[in-house]
């Protein structure tokens, strides 16, 4: 049974359907009323992606694009349901890492077919990470309007009242170097620690990848956490923590924790994406800037990550979503967003306008994005990639808070993403 | 009210007897449709999607007791969910319960200015329970939170209350009985003022002291309110959701993990509809059996009076 006849069997469908009614028709071709859903947390954002779908009309006045937009928070729960009820919106905005979940599902249109038929567009002006990203199974199903590889924030007034050398900006430091710097900067009686990690498993990652180990193979059938690698790199993170060398986890509930400690002055190091330029420079009052990610036994192995928007598999009117798409993701486009400071640009051609300073070495962040610092890999998620990030964020909050030992935890999570990876193999098959 | 003398109500004729009922139906109809479209048809569907493996988006297939199976075979998860669920309602309900007591008798007594008292105990009730988790968060800070600073000052060195194992439960049922136990005030309160004066004047005639005529005259007469709040306490407190999401996101590991928020989890975070509803259902099964005991047991303790 699919889901068309399940729903239409279910009672819960049948009202879903009489209640929302139908979407937005249009006559096929280049016009037509749009649906536009994307996720807002400040008037701020709504208002330049109001204005995006404004210079929509502006350049095809058949075309009109009706922004919706919901929290980040609450845009996840929202879509989900509109899709299992057929109501989404024609474009819909996509996550890089939540893309496997909602792709595999059948949830977008492949983009390839419009880019093909479409000789004025080039899709190679997107970063290389944003494209992988974006794509599930080498097949492209979102064009990117952000991305961002995770670096390493510091804070230059402590480092300059510790006398400690900040991190240089070219040459990533080792681990010794890095844990030695965190350790100088700590001062337990001002409550100043070297560092803060975010207590969730994907700020894990680059530390794994540093260290020579993984989350899982690359056939993606079993989870790889259980390496002596793996376990190596989490300990030297974790042994921060424990050391008291980094900041304790005090809120496990927060996803903005490690950089709020931050905001406070009061760390000297922390691991975040360049989306939070904008956050750091309205809410803290010291000096600041980047460097790359410190490199392990591995080297300095970084994960992009960024966000999109794709077309909708149910749209009526896919010429036209696909005509909005690429207004709403071009150059042009996306200067407008970097310049009103949300994010680090998904095309090259629109990085020239990243405003500067601070951060001071903001020519940093393209090196390491396009690999000319370290190693930049895409964050490679699952179809059941939220369940297993909901098990991995719950099951590895005691050692954050270094109360129980990475292998314990590790011994318990293998199987459980071993069963989830499984799961992710079944639905894979289910689809093609 | 068949007495001839008096002027009974004037007969009706059937005609608009008919036009009556059509009049109610009319009012209780926008009603009614809220409650079958967000009430009836969903909690109906839920019942029959447990038996299915229903991924939100993939659709569904007939899974009979699969879910039931995991749930209480192989899932730690929802072994701790329940088990933490339980907790909370049993020490969060007869604490909020005497509490609720404790200050209806309080703010019954005819003093100046005890609406404004009655006010102030109200006033957690009716606050968002977000905005209410996020400065308890705030309050539970472990170096600088107030709880912590104050317990200092007496020499004792408070936890790290949400993310601790041991504390963050009775950390969030603290935050919770503060919250909750305005609302079991006012309806003591309404039961108090129900208890006839000329009750407690003969008890002071017989010589009962203010405790004697608490048990024998207050406690009694208010056991049907105390039935109501109590009841109506386990219900809500088994559906506990908020403040572990906000306050501990059902950590640490799962220590405060409750049935609601495992519910979530599985159903949005994880699109596997059919094994949250199985999980609803459990939840739903454990309230029935709750409230049904509650109801056999009410004769021998609930005086009507």
């Amino acid at each position: 049974m699919n889901r068309r006849d399940f729903l239409r069997m279910s009672g819960a469908g049948l009202a879903g359907v009489g209640l929302l009614g139908v979407s937005a028709c249009g006559g096929g071709g280049t016009s037509g009323a749009l649906r536009w859903s994307m996720w807002s947390d400040t008037p701020e954002e709504t208002r330049v992606w109001k204005s995006l779908a404004e210079d929509v009309h502006e350049k095809y006045p058949d075309i009109t694009v009706k922004l919706e937009t919901v929290t980040f928070a609450d845009y996840w729960d929202k879509l989900t349901t509109q899709i299992a009820s057929e109501n989404e919106a024609d474009i819909v905005a996509m996550q890089s890492l939540r893309m496997p979940g909602y792709a595999a599902r059948g949830a977008l249109q492949p983009l390839m077919p419009f880019i093909e038929d479409d000789s004025e567009f080039d899709v190679d002006d997107f970063f290389g990470p944003i494209r992988q990203g974006l794509s599930v199974n080498d097949e492209l199903y979102a064009l990117g309007y952000d991305i961002g590889p995770i670096i390493l924030y510091y804070n230059k007034d402590l480092f300059g009242k510790a006398g400690v050398e900040p991190p240089p900006a070219e040459t990533p430091m080792s681990w010794e170097e890095f844990r030695e710097k965190a350790e100088q900067l700590t001062n337990p009686g001002a409550k100043e620690y070297g560092f803060v990690e975010q207590p969730v498993f994907d700020f894990m990652v680059p530390w794994l990848w540093s260290g020579g180990g993984d989350y899982m193979n690359a056939a993606q059938t079993e989870c790889t956490l259980d390496s002596p690698e793996s376990i190596g790199a989490m300990e030297f993170v974790i042994g921060m923590i424990t050391d008291k060398i980094a900041a304790p986890v005090t809120d496990l509930a927060n996803p903005s924790f490690a950089v709020e400690e931050f905001f406070g002055g009061k760390i000297g190091m922390h691991v975040d994406g360049p989306w939070q330029f904008i956050n750091i420079r309205e809410n803290s009052d010291f000096e600041w800037d980047v460097a790359p990610m410190p490199a392990g036994p591995a080297g300095s192995v970084t994960w992009a990550a960024g966000s999109g928007f794709g077309i909708s598999n149910t749209t009526e009117n896919a010429d036209a979503a696909w005509t909005a798409l690429k207004t709403i993701t071009s150059t042009g486009s996306l200067k407008k967003l970097v310049k009103a400071g949300r994010g680090y640009p998904a095309r090259e051609s629109a990085v020239s306008t990243f405003e500067k300073p601070p951060p001071q070495n903001v020519d940093v962040v393209q090196k390491i994005l396009v690999s000319d610092i370290g190693e930049t890999r895409p964050f490679v998620t699952t179809t059941t990639w939220q369940e297993t990030t909901v098990m991995l964020t719950r099951d590895f909050s005691p050692v954050f808070l270094g109360k129980q030992s990475v292998d314990a935890v590790v011994s318990k999570v293998k199987p459980q993403f071993d069963e989830l990876l499984k799961e992710h193999q079944e639905i894979l098959e289910q689809q093609s | 009210m068949a007495g001839t003398a008096q002027p009974g109500p004037e007969k009706v004729p059937w005609k608009d007897r008919e036009h009556e009922g059509l009049a109610a139906g009319l009012f209780l109809l926008p009603n009614l449709i809220g409650f079958l479209i967000f009430t009836a048809i969903p909690v109906g569907a839920a019942f029959v999607l447990a038996f299915y493996d229903y991924d939100l988006l993939l659709g569904a297939s007939w899974a009979g007791l699969e879910n039931f199976r995991e749930l209480f075979t192989v899932d730690r998860v929802f072994r701790a969910a329940l088990f933490n669920t339980v907790y909370f309602t049993a020490v969060s309900v007869p604490l909020s319960v005497v509490l609720g007591l404790a200050t209806a008798i309080l703010v019954n007594q005819a003093l100046r200015g005890v609406v404004i008292f009655r006010s102030i105990f109200l006033l957690p009730y009716v606050t968002v329970t977000v905005a209410l988790s996020l400065v308890w968060k705030w309050l539970y800070l472990p170096d600088i939170g107030l709880i912590n600073s104050v317990l200092g000052t007496v020499g004792i060195d408070g936890p790290a209350w949400l993310t601790s194992q041991t504390w963050a439960m009775p950390a969030l049922i603290l935050m919770s009985v503060w919250k909750g136990f305005g609302y079991n005030m006012v309806i003591f309160l309404a039961g108090l003022q129900g208890i006839p004066d000329h009750l407690y004047d003969a008890a002071k005639v017989d010589g009962a002291t203010a405790w004697r005529r608490f048990l024998n005259v207050t406690l009694p007469l208010l056991s049907p309110t105390t039935f109501f709040v109590v009841v109506i306490s386990v219900i809500s407190s088994f559906q506990v959701f908020d403040q572990a999401l906000i306050m501990t996101n059902g950590g640490p590991g799962t220590a405060t993990t409750t049935l609601v928020l495992y519910i979530y989890q599985k159903g949005f975070q994880s699109f596997d509809m059919g094994y949250a509803a199985a999980v609803a259902l459990v939840l739903f099964a454990v309230i029935f059996v709750f409230t049904v005991v509650q109801f056999l047991f009410q004769r021998r303790w609930v005086t009507y009076e």
